[in-house]
């Protein structure tokens, strides 16, 4: 490992328990994500994917396994820690945008700087920055509810860059949003990417996964290779595989 | 029809299929609609509804009006006084007077003393219009001086002591031993506005000659001329008033006439107290309606893709409101029917809270069919109220794309919870200063220690006991008697108890002072006492000495005065009133009489009055037939009533004490009211404290788990627990910041309304506006923690994926 390395997952599992039943979600992942890299994480629905970005935001525990973020074991961390680290080294950008209904869109980019005590004037150019970049600048004062479904995804990716975390965990993020504005939003991330930001994004689109550096497949809840996800791929298809 | 119809029963069905929501409105309801119909039916019952006269507005009441000698607008009447207004032509149709006596009756079973009221001729069939329901009323030739005892006895106590026998017309009873022949029984259920539980009438028997206009001893009645108005009546009275300070300058100078309407006279004791207590049940159900209108709200909210679907189906907004408010009213009528069982009860209960409060009515208050029309009404009226607004909301023609777009919500819950804040801080004022008043009141310094002291009323018959020394020897008996039971420290004997409700006054001059001017005379309140009655009540002498046993009708007059005597007629301590004499009436009386005392001051008339100028007698200068006796005892005042009826017996068979009881009943009783209001209000507050923190609570609660998606999301961005919980508090607390505002500028404008209810307290305490709105704050505060709490553990994971 070198101190390039940001996330280093190892024999990291989730097991859910329902009705005294376990379910496995997650089964011995390892997976190593450099500074600078743009990770595609594909698979069928209810392969692990959302689960596994979950556990790498700190928005969720693993049930085995060690988790290394930026060289900093994140398994023992307690509650207000992981939310600092949440706050500090991680931008999220969901699949249904998720803004907040009664913020402005300058209030919900600001949202994750008012949580770190970052000062007022600061706050200010920051978030201005992070529209900027968007080019949303001139949306500050409306509500999401006043925005397009692509327009809301730039103001969630604004939001989820504003506090210049380490790495930018996209889940399904072109998943509510029509072809055109989809394909802006993945151009966004790519030049977001270009310009340095590490980038994991849950896909289960194979457009958009071939724009990362690399895609890491799932099928029921482990990593598999890229030949074994086609064969998975064409059995789900209906085709026979030998 | 066939609309509504369906409507209710669709609306019933889904009340019961959600039983835990409509338990909570409906019971929510039926507290609001309960405490309300108990209120009504006491506030219809004492101030709406007629007096059970015929022709009710018609009567009034008649007093002296000496505000213009610094004295009460009401004053009693003296015989002379009432002769001429009685005489007056065209002034009123009938007058009549009235006077309260407590007789011993004998030959009946024991010895008792009976409440009786003596009345002027008339005064039943004339002024009041109720014939007796057996035999007859009083002729005039027996309401004359020297007339014939006669007696009207009232319909209970016909029936209790007679067995509701016809034949008792022409029976003789004995009233303070004098044989009185029954001639009438009145019928049930009459209660005078005078004495309402007089249990004998007998002929008042006036005798202006005697005593014409220097006694204030009657009370007037008057019936105005059909057709007459209050103004009218008014005017043709201040003309013989007039006329009357002409002729009679010295009783009469400066005295002019009242004349009210007799309902609002009787009830103006509770008048305003009770309009208070109606405003803050009023408040109480407009709490209680917020809460379900939220509860609605938050319904129609969870309902929405329900009404969309409708509208998408073709309702119109008229059909949607239409089975919306149809489930409010439905709902209103569950509560209003459990609101008026519990009014039924709490009626019950009010009247009970009520003892030593003599209000006309309030023993007739009940839920009848004028209260159960109120219930109605008003169970409509909430039900539109608390429905209209969720209804109107839920009924937008753009629900559809409401609930596809999304946005803010609560704005309008949280407004609601803001008012019911205000309300409930308004009622906690009103019941804070009250109690504050209520607590000023009670503390206040008497001027005795009613503590461990039992007091009775005796009335000694004046046929037996008809000139001085008989009165003194049974009384001396008596006292001694009483002092050498064990357990009884000491006793003494006044003529009016402090607190007690009667007293008299006179008009005296000081030796060597000119005569003061007639129309604004020297006045006392005089009380004659045995000497053991200062020490008894512990009512300590400021100066000089006691009445000793020397001091009788052989030594030199003595008399004790009270310090406000003592301040406003000498300047005391400046002068030193002590050794002065003074002498009544118009200074040609050569009874002298010197001041050996200075008593403290105490509250005689009300705990709120002022201590007025007064008098001690010494009882063996000035004997009676009427005192009353104070016993100080070693424990329970009461476990000593036995001896004290024992005593009186012992001494005289053929008397009987009445009103034993201890002496703090006179300081509990002249409280009844403040006491009454004050608990009221504070229950009434604390029932809207409950309602309104239940209603913050639900829209915090509500608002939280609606925010469930944004919470999760805020954590994601970092947000810690401590965060999320802060947020809600805010929230919570926003709310009710605004409430208070809003209620501390609402109660500064209405606790005006609450001054003449107040005592040593301002209207606009500081203390109980900041004490109150502490007290919200601070379970707004909690209401708020809860929801918080369980917002704080939100899971992001899990709320995120239900999105």
């Amino acid at each position: 490992m070198t101190n390039q390395t940001l996330i280093t997952l190892d024999g990291v599992g989730k097991v859910f328990l329902a009705e005294e039943m376990e379910t496995h979600a997650l089964s011995n992942i390892n997976l190593s994500i450099v500074r600078g890299e743009y990770v595609a994480i594909a698979g069928p629905s209810g392969c692990g994917k959302t689960t596994l970005l979950s556990i790498l935001g700190l928005l969720d525990s693993p049930t085995n396994g060690s988790y290394l973020l930026d060289g900093t074991p994140a398994d023992n961390l307690t509650t207000g820690q992981r939310a600092q680290v949440r706050n500090e080294a991680i931008g999220f950008i969901f699949q249904a945008f998720n803004l907040i209904g009664d913020l402005t869109v300058y209030e919900n980019v600001e949202l994750p700087l008012t949580y770190r005590g970052t000062g007022a004037a600061e706050r200010k150019e920051r978030v201005q920055e992070s529209l900027e970049r968007v080019g949303l600048a001139h949306r500050t004062r409306h509500y999401p509810n006043q925005l397009s479904g692509g327009q809301q995804q730039r103001v969630a990716v604004a939001r989820a860059m504003v506090g210049r975390p380490l790495i930018l965990l996209a889940d399904e993020p072109t998943g509510n949003l029509d072809s055109k504005s989809g394909g802006a939003v993945i151009g966004l991330l790519k030049e977001l990417h270009d310009d340095g930001t590490t980038i994991c994004m849950v896909t289960h689109d194979p457009r958009y996964a071939h724009v990362a550096d690399r895609t890491v497949h799932m099928f029921d809840g482990q990593i598999v290779s890229e030949d074994q996800a086609q064969r998975h791929a064409l059995e789900e298809a209906g085709f026979e595989v030998a | 029809m066939d609309g509504l119809a369906r409507d209710i029963r669709l609306a019933a069905r889904r009340l019961l299929k959600a039983p835990a929501f409509t338990l909570i409105a409906a019971g929510t309801l039926a507290l609001g609609i309960g405490v309300n119909t108990a209120i009504f039916s006491v506030v219809d019952a004492v101030l709406l509804r007629d007096l059970p006269y015929d022709a009710p507005d018609e009567l009034v009441t008649v007093w002296l009006d000496k505000t213009r000698r610094e004295g009460p607008e009401r004053e009693w009447l003296t015989p002379g006084d009432f002769e001429e207004y009685r005489s007056a032509p065209n002034l009123f149709a009938e007058i009549g007077a009235w006077g309260g006596i407590n007789p011993t009756l004998t030959g009946v079973g024991e010895p008792q003393v009976v409440t009786a009221a003596a009345v002027t001729e008339g005064m039943f069939e004339r002024v009041l219009k109720v014939e007796p329901a057996h035999g007859r009323g009083f002729l005039p030739e027996e309401d004359i001086p020297g007339g014939a005892a006669v007696v009207v006895l009232s319909h209970g106590f016909w029936q209790r002591n007679f067995g509701a026998d016809p034949s008792v017309l022409g029976r003789t009873l004995s009233l303070n031993e004098v044989p009185a022949v029954v001639v009438g029984v009145m019928p049930e259920g009459f209660a005078p506005p005078f004495v309402p539980n007089a249990q004998v009438w007998t002929p008042i028997q006036l005798d202006p000659a005697r005593c014409g206009f220097g006694c204030y001893t009657i009370r007037a009645i008057a019936r105005m001329a059909p057709g007459i108005s209050l103004d009218a009546a008014r005017l043709g009275a201040s003309r013989v008033a007039g006329r009357l300070e002409e002729e009679h300058p010295a009783e009469n100078g400066k005295v002019g006439v009242s004349i009210f309407e007799l309902q609002k006279d009787l009830v103006r004791p509770v008048e305003r107290s009770l309009w208070v207590l109606f405003g803050a049940v009023a408040l109480v159900l407009l709490i209680a309606c917020t809460n379900v209108a939220n509860l609605l709200l938050a319904r129609s909210a969870a309902r929405e893709g329900e009404f969309a679907m409708r509208v998408a189906l073709g309702a119109g907004r008229a059909s949607v409101l239409r089975q919306l408010l149809t489930e409010s009213v439905l709902l209103a009528a569950i509560g209003g029917a459990a609101g008026v069982t519990l009014a039924a009860w709490a009626t019950d209960a009010l009247i009970a809270m009520a003892p030593g409060l003599a209000v006309p009515g309030l023993a007739e208050a009940g839920v009848d069919l004028r209260v159960l029309m109120f219930t109605a009404a008003l169970t409509l009226g909430s039900g539109v109220l608390f429905g209209f607004v969720p209804a109107l909301r839920a009924s937008r023609p753009d629900i559809y794309a409401r609930t596809r777009r999304g946005g803010p919500q609560g704005r309008l819950a949280s407004s609601l919870v803001a008012v019911q804040i205000a309300m409930a801080l308004v009622l906690l004022v009103g019941a804070g200063l009250l109690v504050r008043s209520f607590q000023q009141l009670s503390d206040a310094e008497l001027g005795f220690d009613p503590e461990g002291v039992l007091t009775m009323t005796l009335a000694l018959p004046g046929a037996r006991y008809a000139d001085s020394d008989s009165r003194i020897s049974y009384y001396e008996s008596l006292l001694d008697r009483l002092e050498r039971e064990p357990g009884i420290t000491s006793v003494g004997a006044t003529s009016s108890l402090p607190l007690g409700g009667t007293d008299g006054d006179a008009e005296f001059r000081i030796e060597g002072e000119p005569p003061p001017d007639p129309t604004d005379p020297n006045k006392a309140w005089i009380r004659r006492v045995t000497g053991g009655y200062f020490p008894t009540v512990d009512l300590p002498l400021v100066a000089g000495r006691n009445f000793e046993d020397g001091d009788d009708a052989r030594a030199t007059r003595v008399v004790i005065v009270n310090e406000t005597l003592a301040r406003r007629y000498y300047g005391y301590p400046g002068r030193d009133p002590l050794g002065t004499r003074v002498t009544f009436g118009d200074g040609t009386d050569p009874n002298w009489r010197t001041i050996i005392g200075i008593a403290r001051d105490t509250r005689h008339f009300a705990i709120r009055d002022g201590t007025r100028p007064a008098m001690y007698f010494p009882y063996a200068q000035v004997p009676a037939t009427n005192m009353s006796i104070a016993i100080r005892t070693a424990g329970d005042p009461l476990n000593f009533a036995a001896s004290a009826r024992s005593a009186v017996s012992a001494v005289d068979a053929a008397l009987a004490a009445s009103t034993l009881a201890p002496m703090t009943d006179l300081v509990a009783d002249a409280l009844a009211t403040d006491r009454f209001v004050t608990r009221l209000l504070s229950a009434f507050a604390v029932v809207a404290l409950l309602l309104a923190t239940v209603g913050l609570y639900g829209v915090v609660s509500y608002g939280a788990s609606r925010r469930r998606q944004e919470m999760g999301i805020r954590v994601a961005m970092g947000a810690t627990g401590r965060d999320i919980r802060r947020l809600v508090v805010r929230r919570g607390l926003g709310f009710a910041l605004l409430g208070v505002g809003i209620g501390v500028v609402g109660a500064f404008t209405i606790t005006g309304l609450l001054e003449a209810l107040l005592y040593d307290v301002p209207a606009t305490d500081v203390v109980t506006f900041a004490g109150t709105a502490s007290v919200l704050v601070a379970v707004a505060l909690l209401a708020s923690w809860l929801p918080a709490r369980k917002a704080g553990r939100v899971d992001p994971v899990l709320v995120l994926r239900e999105e």
